[in-house]
């Protein structure tokens, strides 16, 4: 029999039935918004069975930065594997996946629409639910993925490449983001200075260790306070250290580092103090690759500690992007009942708490 | 042999079913910038007007390229998945190939060769060369107008033109070849896309003559025919 049909937009499975979802619930969970290919495995939202993380840090190095369309050809090429690789570790077969959760955005558009279009297509092949997870809003649960009990109302700090963002969480599929940077990412500050003082890329990594071995108060750099509100500023900190090395060319490189490393930790942690008090957190939670510098883990801890609230910090490893936050965040949306339809595509834009309550 | 074909290397999204060399069911759709949304329903639709379960398939089939990047990324992203979680082979077709596989027996007797095209944007084209008889005699390419004129103008032999590049850039090329323009002939525009029942088709072929067992993580290659931007301005700098 030929059927041969010209269909714009044929209809779309719905999952009648949603599985139970529990502490066996096991959710694929994959990452291709930037330059890491990354799938995971996790049961019931936090037992993290394996997270496999791709790095092209070698490829886009001597670019120095992501370049998006040689992202996305590794993606295409890493992503069987690193699935493969996911459930390997795991130790389980494909078919015990219950769902397949991928970040839908934000990010770059050809890197989202790979992992995408292997999520999709895999949760078709299992019959089992689809998930699309906003990039943004699985960085928290990779706090979480070690303190699930964390309390809420809960103020999470995402200091990342892209994204620097107060949130105020009331539960876990209400958010309101109450702070942002109003020029560059901390992350981002973090990449251009130390492309300016000539170390290696990336550059937070670079910083923080350059900053151990510099002296935090050898060159004076003004902290953009914004007192109004939550908002923060990092160019101004950028500017003066480009500014004062040119004047003073001799000056050690570690010790600006140092300097600007403290400038912009001040900042972060002056502000989460003061967001924190505002929505009255009895939680701070930190994510985002910049959660994974030493000062900002060791001042956000005493900081915490003087406003009486807890702290959850992501390991290391899980402030980087990584398919395990995915996974978690995507259980998280099954339990209450959400899956994706499979006409969805990538939305690079995507913000957090847009269209998600 | 139950076959899945997935095309989303043009602007034309198409799946088809096909039974050895029956097609069970097949749907296209013009995509311009939805070929991610569009897919994966589309194969869910066509599984199900072609009867089978996704379980019963034998082989997944996906047209690599040449065309647009992202549209080829999404069918082979697609594909890798399914024949992975399905555990069946995966065959990757050349897109050129497959514009040449849809022609019909008619009109191309005429011809000594056949030219498929495919628009590969920036006013480029991707082009190949097969003989009527089906052998490859240029390997696909991509380049300007020129290119393509140069190559039809050196072989001299009786062409017949294929692809919605040629159908939609006729006039010029007609013109460009100047006296050598009767010797070219034009596909029917029918024919102006590779579609994925062309695609299972070929693939088909291809499994019936060789046997090799296929690999636990199936993947393919994109055919790109062009380096990322990046690459080049970074090689030219380089090398300056
Ligand atoms: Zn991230």
């Amino acid at each position: 029999m030929t059927h041969d049909t010209t269909s714009s937009t044929p209809s779309v499975e719905v999952f009648s039935s949603m599985p139970q979802i529990d502490s066996a619930t096991v959710v694929l969970g994959v990452e291709t918004s930037c330059d890491e290919t990354a799938a995971a495995v996790v049961m019931g939202g936090t037992d993290v069975l394996s997270s496999v993380v791709s790095s092209q840090l070698d490829v886009h190095a001597r670019f120095g930065g992501v370049v998006p369309e040689i992202a996305s050809r590794a993606h295409v090429e890493s992503i069987p594997h690193v699935v493969a690789e996911a459930l390997e570790r795991a130790n389980i077969d494909l078919d015990r996946v219950d769902a397949v959760a991928a970040t839908v955005g934000p990010g770059l558009v050809g890197a989202l629409l790979v992992g995408v279009s292997a999520a999709k297509a895999t949760a078709l092949a299992l019959e089992v639910p689809f998930i699309g997870v906003n990039h943004l809003e699985a960085h928290l649960y990779a706090a979480l993925l070690d303190e699930p009990r964390a309390e809420f109302p809960m103020l999470f700090v995402l200091v990342s490449g892209g994204h620097t963002l107060f949130v105020e969480m009331v539960d876990h599929d209400s958010y309101r983001v109450i702070g942002q940077t109003i020029d560059d990412a901390a992350g981002e500050a973090f990449d251009k200075v130390a492309r300016f003082l000539h170390l290696s890329y990336p550059g937070g990594p670079a910083i923080d260790k350059a900053a151990t071995r510099g002296n935090d108060t050898a060159v004076a750099i003004p902290r953009a306070m914004l007192n109004d509100g939550f908002d923060v500023s990092f160019s101004g900190v950028k500017t003066a250290v480009i500014n004062y090395v040119r004047a003073n060319p001799t000056v050690s490189s570690d010790d600006v580092a140092a300097s600007f490393q403290r400038a912009v930790v001040d900042v972060l942690v002056h502000k989460s103090r003061r967001a924190a008090r505002h929505v009255n957190a009895r939680t701070i939670a930190l994510g985002g690759g910049v959660a994974a510098n030493s000062l900002l883990r060791s001042e956000m801890t005493k900081a915490a500690e003087s406003e009486g609230v807890s702290l959850v910090l992501p390991s290391r490893e899980m402030c980087t992007d990584n398919a395990a936050m995915i996974a978690s965040a995507g259980w998280y949306r099954l339990r209450r009942g959400e899956s994706t339809a499979l006409d969805a595509g990538a939305n690079p834009n995507l913000k957090l708490g847009s269209g998600q309550r | 042999m139950i076959i899945l074909g997935i095309d989303t290397a043009t602007e034309m999204v198409s799946v088809a079913v096909i039974n050895g060399t029956s097609v069970m069911a097949s749907s296209e759709t013009r995509s311009e910038r939805r070929h991610a949304e569009d897919l994966t329903p589309m194969i869910d639709f066509v599984r199900r007007s072609a009867g089978v379960s996704l379980r019963e398939l034998d082989a997944v089939a996906v047209d690599v390229g040449p065309g647009l990047f992202t549209g080829m990324r999404v069918g082979i992203a697609t594909a890798q998945a399914l024949a992975f979680a399905l555990s069946i082979p995966l065959v990757g077709v050349d897109g050129l190939e497959a514009l040449v596989a849809s022609l019909p027996a008619t009109g191309v007797e005429q011809a000594e060769v056949v030219v498929p095209t495919i628009d590969a944007r920036r006013r480029e084209v991707a082009w190949a060369v097969h003989r009527a008889a089906g052998t490859r005699v240029v390997a696909p390419r991509v380049g300007g107008m020129d290119d393509l004129l140069a190559g039809i103008r050196e072989r001299d032999q009786r062409s017949l033109l294929v692809g919605e590049y040629a159908s939609r850039h006729r006039e010029e090329i007609l013109a460009g070849l100047g006296p050598q323009a009767w010797n070219v002939t034009f596909g029917d525009p029918g024919n102006d896309w590779p579609h994925a029942r062309c695609i299972a088709t070929i693939a088909h072929e291809r499994l019936m003559r060789d046997d090799a067992t296929p690999p636990n993580v199936p993947s393919v290659v994109a055919m790109y025919l062009r380096e990322a931007d990046a690459e080049i301005n970074w090689l030219t700098r380089s090398s300056a």
